[in-house]
């Protein structure tokens, strides 16, 4: 992290959060601001890395072509490509590009489906799958293989989007820490199938698409 | 009043509602939110239904989800996994307070959303490259539904619709495929005017006024106070 | 001093043959220089070099000079030549970063370091400077395409740059809309290089002239010379219609000024394939954009439908096609129809040519369809790697290749240089026998050449101010 006012920020949100952590009723506050520090950070970081105006448009076009994509997918219920295009771009241009994608696109495809107390939460979730994807990236190379992983990509998405929710409002007791999560499985078992059936249609050549690109980032120009 | 003063606002009381413990103030901050929310009408709703669904959920799960308390108000059979299902009156106070904490956080964000403007939100907090990237991506978003359109409509002009998932998730890879040449272009536009140069300066902001002082005195007040109670 | 000087670049794009070779050029204070060519032939590169964006942003073999400002490309990225320079694309969409329109027309003077106090003060003389001040307190989202390419205009004069570049800056524009452009333009002190496909407008204006072909200057001379040596040697590019001596004996039309109220008078020819009646239509979110519509489209004629910004000629057009449902009114058809829309070479899907084309035919058929228009020579290739012109060509090919019996096209000659759009019209006439055609055009000279009738909408609702 670079600048001083963002790691000053930081390591308030952080002892905020431990401090109010220990106040057992304020649970959902402490969980909440530890996101936000979560998110903070993020941003510092990926600020550090090159930032030429091709890097910023690559974020904000995959980001927004993920928020997009979700029109084009609008007939078929319960599809939407993000996630799956937010993995790719992990495998397909590493970490920070995921990361950075994964967080933009749950901002921006909330921009204009409504914000919510879960847009945090979104962007760490699709953020976690882009840098999944990114240091998995070996392991998903295969049609088949991909899609295996936004199966599981999904579940783990939908984990952290429904924490916040039990671990803030509701009693920390084993049965209603399933209970939640089981009225969670269908959508998240939706959204699983609906990962499967776009990654194997369209994953490698997304995949092979992001790669050609990614390529072209770097120009090399030679004098005479 | 500024966004960013409005923001500030909206966030305080947020962090009250998660804070205080009394069912009165809690009750009193969501009841306030819910007023505010109502002025944008008829766009409210689905965040309405949204927020008294999940904080229903709450409440009507949490107390047979636990078993403390000594004043039992029902006794049910045990249930594998879960247990005993029981309702104390100690249970549904805490559903009851945590269900309107959840309904104030609700709120506060379905106000962020449906009254706040946006653009002059993030405009006060584009220096960071990340926040451009964001701006950015917004800009382009209606762009690229027009593009997407455009593709299932070409193909219906050459009697080629798209079919199911399938024909749909085919289309993906032409879509971000354009939308990526209209970042590079983009791209070119942005270095043409100078982007990544140092030395940049930034537009001056509308000066803060009286009202937008006293929203984030207000905020800090609040959250103060909830603190202390 | 010249403000930009040229001397024998070549340049090669990666992996590309020579975009350019041996051009050399110099541009004094205040001149303006008009870049004519067609597609591919070196115009956009010239621009780009002077832009500095060629090498840097682009990559690729560089040999020879370019300085501006007395500033050596070599030396300077484009970041730094930006309050020296400054560039209008051609496509405001792809120009565009933020929100509002104060605050886009600001982003350049933050980039060059201007200091706060003067940013926006200059950022409304730059809207006043393009007869846009109404537009100072707007959303980008809410604005038509010419008012957001006049946005473009002011976030390039903001910077007041002593060469101004504009590549096919009114392509997307009506042809009011390109004079207005051009005027705002081309008035201040800058000097300014301009690249044109519709070159009437911006050849009144020029003081110099420079033909490309296929990257080498064959003309570079003052605009009276120029176009005498244009009218001798490429005609195409200063006669108003395509020159095709078979097209003008051909051409048989009159104008029908079309009241919406009244139905239109009938085409002579074959078997009606479209006929729309009393049509209404509205899009979901707005006003009604036709009121009682009608027309007929017969086999063998083409027919062509024109009419300002706005007066519904898309979805007269769709309407005919069936690719739109009339609210009111009916539609009958026959037969099969292909609609080709605007910018056709966005929305290709596949990953060769042929692959494109034969989406809807097999393999021969397709072969045939790409030969005709020009292009078997690009079966194998990506079609997002063709040149623009090409890819309008294919997307053609691709409508062609069904034998459809109406055939529709939206705007076909939006940004095509002049040559091509002779070769266009004589591909339509040539097929006219076989079906009915219908052009939506604002190309008066090449509606006149290419129909038989011409149908034009009045003002439905205000045009857009573009």
């Amino acid at each position: 992290m670079r600048s001083r006012s963002a790691q000053i920020g930081f390591g308030i949100a952080l002892a905020a959060a431990a401090a109010v952590a220990f106040a057992t009723h304020a649970s959902a506050l402490a969980l909440l601001l530890a996101a936000a520090a979560l998110i903070v950070g993020g941003m510092t970081w990926i600020d550090g890395g090159p930032t030429s105006a091709k890097e910023v448009t690559l974020i904000a076009t995959l980001a927004a072509a993920a928020a997009a994509g979700r029109v084009l997918m609008a007939p078929i219920p319960d599809v939407q490509p993000v996630t799956v295009i937010v993995v790719v771009t992990g495998v397909a241009l590493g970490l920070r590009a995921g990361i950075a994608v994964g967080a933009s696109a749950a901002f921006v495809s909330n921009f204009f489906l409504g914000q919510g107390p879960w847009t945090p939460w979104q962007m760490l979730a699709w953020g976690l799958c882009g840098a999944v994807g990114a240091l998995a990236a070996p392991l998903l190379r295969g049609r088949v293989r991909l899609a295996v992983g936004c199966f599981l990509l999904a579940y783990v998405y939908g984990f952290v989007l429904d924490v916040w929710n039990w671990y803030g409002f509701y009693p920390h007791t084993w049965s209603s820490f399933v209970a939640r999560q089981a009225a969670g499985f269908p959508f998240d078992s939706a959204h699983a199938l609906g990962n499967v059936a776009l990654a194997l249609a369209a994953g490698p050549e997304l995949r092979r698409l992001l790669e050609r690109y990614g390529k072209r980032l770097h120009t090399v120009i030679v004098w005479s | 009043m500024r966004p960013t003063a409005a923001a500030a606002l909206l966030a305080a009381l947020a962090v009250a509602a998660l804070v205080a413990d009394h069912l009165w103030s809690v009750g009193a901050l969501a009841l306030g939110l819910l007023c505010v929310c109502l002025r944008a009408g008829r766009r409210a709703r689905p965040y309405l239904w949204g927020t008294l669904v999940s904080a229903g959920l709450v409440f009507l799960l949490s107390p047979l989800l636990q078993s403390t308390g000594w004043h039992v108000l029902w006794s049910g059979p045990v249930v594998p996994v879960l247990g005993r299902l029981d309702v104390t009156r100690e249970e549904l106070w805490v559903a009851a307070l945590n269900a309107l904490r959840l309904a104030a956080v609700g709120l506060a964000f379905a106000v962020y959303a449906l009254l706040l403007d946006h653009d002059r939100l993030i405009a006060a907090a584009t220096g960071r490259r990340s926040v451009l990237a964001a701006v950015l991506a917004t800009r382009l978003v209606p762009t690229f539904e027009r593009d997407a359109a455009g593709l299932v409509e070409a193909l219906r002009g050459r009697n080629l619709a798209p079919e199911g998932l399938r024909g749909h998730a085919a289309l993906l890879s032409p879509l971000l495929a354009g939308s990526l040449e209209r970042g590079t272009n983009l791209a070119e536009a942005m270095e043409a005017r100078g982007f990544g140069r140092p030395g940049r300066t930034r537009l001056p902001s509308p000066p803060w006024r009286a009202l937008d002082v006293a929203a984030v005195a207000a905020a800090v007040a609040i959250v103060v106070v909830a603190i202390w109670l | 001093m010249a403000v930009a000087s040229v001397e024998q670049l070549t340049f090669a794009y990666p992996g590309a043959p020579p975009a350019v070779g041996d051009v050399s050029l110099s541009v004094e204070p205040g001149e303006v220089v008009l870049l004519l060519g067609a597609s591919g032939s070196g115009k956009s590169t010239l621009l780009r070099a002077l832009a500095g964006l060629v090498p840097w942003f682009h990559g690729g073999r560089f040999a020879g000079r370019v300085e501006v400002a007395g500033l050596d490309t070599r030396r300077v990225r484009p970041a730094e030549l930006a309050g020296v320079v400054a560039t209008v694309f051609q496509d405001p969409e792809d120009q565009v970063v933020l929100a509002q329109v104060e605050h886009e027309i600001a982003f350049g003077l933050e980039n060059v370091g201007a200091p706060p106090a003067a940013i926006l003060p200059r950022v409304h003389d730059a809207l006043a400077a393009v007869g846009a001040e109404h537009l100072a307190g707007r959303r980008i989202a809410e604005l038509s395409g010419g008012e957001l390419q006049r946005v473009c205009l002011a976030s390039a004069l903001a910077l007041e740059p002593q060469l101004l570049l504009l590549d096919e800056p009114t392509s997307q524009l009506d042809p009011d809309g390109a004079e207005a452009f051009l005027d705002h333009a081309l008035a201040g002190d800058a000097a300014v290089v301009i690249s044109e496909q519709r070159p009437a407008a911006a050849l009144a204006r020029a003081d110099r002239v420079v033909f490309f072909e296929n990257g080498v200057v064959l003309l570079d001379a003052p605009r009276d010379a120029a176009i005498a040596w244009l009218d001798e040697h490429r005609p195409a590019w200063t006669s108003l219609q395509p020159s095709n001596s078979l097209l003008q004996a051909s051409v048989s039309s009159h104008t029908l000024t079309h009241d919406p109220r009244n139905s239109l008078l009938q085409g002579r020819g074959g078997a009606v394939v479209s006929r729309v009646s009393d049509a209404v239509f509205a899009y979901p979110t707005g006003p009604r954009v036709l009121d009682g519509a009608s027309l007929e489209l017969r086999c063998g004629e083409v027919v062509a439908l024109t009419g300002p910004n706005g007066s519904g000629k898309t979805t007269l057009a769709k309407l005919a096609a069936g690719l739109l449902e009339p609210a009111g009114g009916a539609v009958e058809r026959t037969g099969r129809a292909a609609f080709l829309l605007q910018d056709p070479g966005r929305y290709l899907v596949s990953e060769t040519a042929l692959a494109e084309v034969a989406l809807g035919a097999d393999g021969r058929r397709a072969r045939c369809a790409l030969a005709d228009v020009g292009l078997a020579w690009a079966e194998a290739r990506h079609p997002r790697d063709l040149s623009s012109g090409e890819r309008e060509r294919l997307a053609l090919a691709t409508v062609l290749v069904d034998a459809p019996d109406l055939l529709v096209l939206d705007e076909p000659t939006r940004g095509v240089d002049p040559e091509r759009k002779a070769e266009l019209a004589r591909l339509l006439r040539a097929q006219a026998a076989s079906r009915a055609t219908l052009v939506v055009t604002h190309d008066v000279p090449f509606a006149r050449a290419v129909a038989d009738r011409e149908v034009s909408l009045g003002t439905r609702r205000e045009a857009l101010v573009a």
